[in-house]
């Protein structure tokens, strides 16, 4: 459903924060901001289906083709 | 929309907006997706929710004599806002004013030329009117 991806995209940012700041801690800022931008670009390909979906829905409904 | 669906997009809401919040102090970008993609499905909802008025504004207007042409151009209009309000809101909600501010001309341009044909029919109907 819809709206466990909203929780998804939810606990992967906690997730990522914490790990982000255990890397930090760790001395490795680097691989750090590797994990940051993973995670950005892992809810980017996640959210894309989502609107996706909305374009075809708003198109279906308002007859926009 | 039924009251159930109501309630569910409510519900939707209010934790993304504390999710939100909460994340917004760790890592801001997360922020901001997932305030976009609860915009998102609840934009969903809602279209999905508005079926069964554009359905009946239709019947209504079938049983005027004026061509069907001119409901599709006001909901196309209709639709081509909806997008157009949630790509601004989350750009000005990120910060980005001026990417937001390039969106709603993109879209007002969109509602402009969809809506050519209509006002070529008034000019030649006040023409036939004055001539």
């Amino acid at each position: 459903m819809e709206i466990d991806l909203i929780f998804r995209i939810a606990a992967i940012g906690i997730i990522v924060a914490v790990l982000d700041q255990v890397l930090r801690r760790a001395d490795r800022p680097e691989i750090a901001t590797m994990t940051t931008l993973a995670g950005v670009i892992a809810v980017l390909l996640m959210m894309i289906a989502e609107i996706n979906h909305l374009f075809e829905t708003v198109k279906s409904v308002f007859g926009l083709y | 929309m039924e009251v159930s669906q109501l309630f569910t997009l409510v519900g939707v809401g209010l934790v993304a907006m504390i999710m939100a919040v909460t994340l917004r102090q760790y890592r801001p970008e997360f922020a901001l997706l997932v305030s976009l993609v609860a915009g998102v499905v609840i934009l969903i909802g809602v279209v999905r929710g508005i079926l069964p008025v554009v359905e009946q504004v239709q019947t209504i207007f079938q049983s005027t004599q004026m061509p069907a042409a001119y409901l599709q151009v006001l909901f196309k209009a209709l639709g081509i806002c909806f997008l157009t309000q949630i790509a601004c809101d989350a750009c000005r909600d990120a910060g980005e004013g001026a990417i937001g501010a390039k969106v709603e001309l993109a879209g007002k341009v969109a509602v402009l030329v969809i809506s050519l044909p209509l006002f070529v029919q008034v000019l030649t109907i006040v023409r036939g009117l004055l001539v």
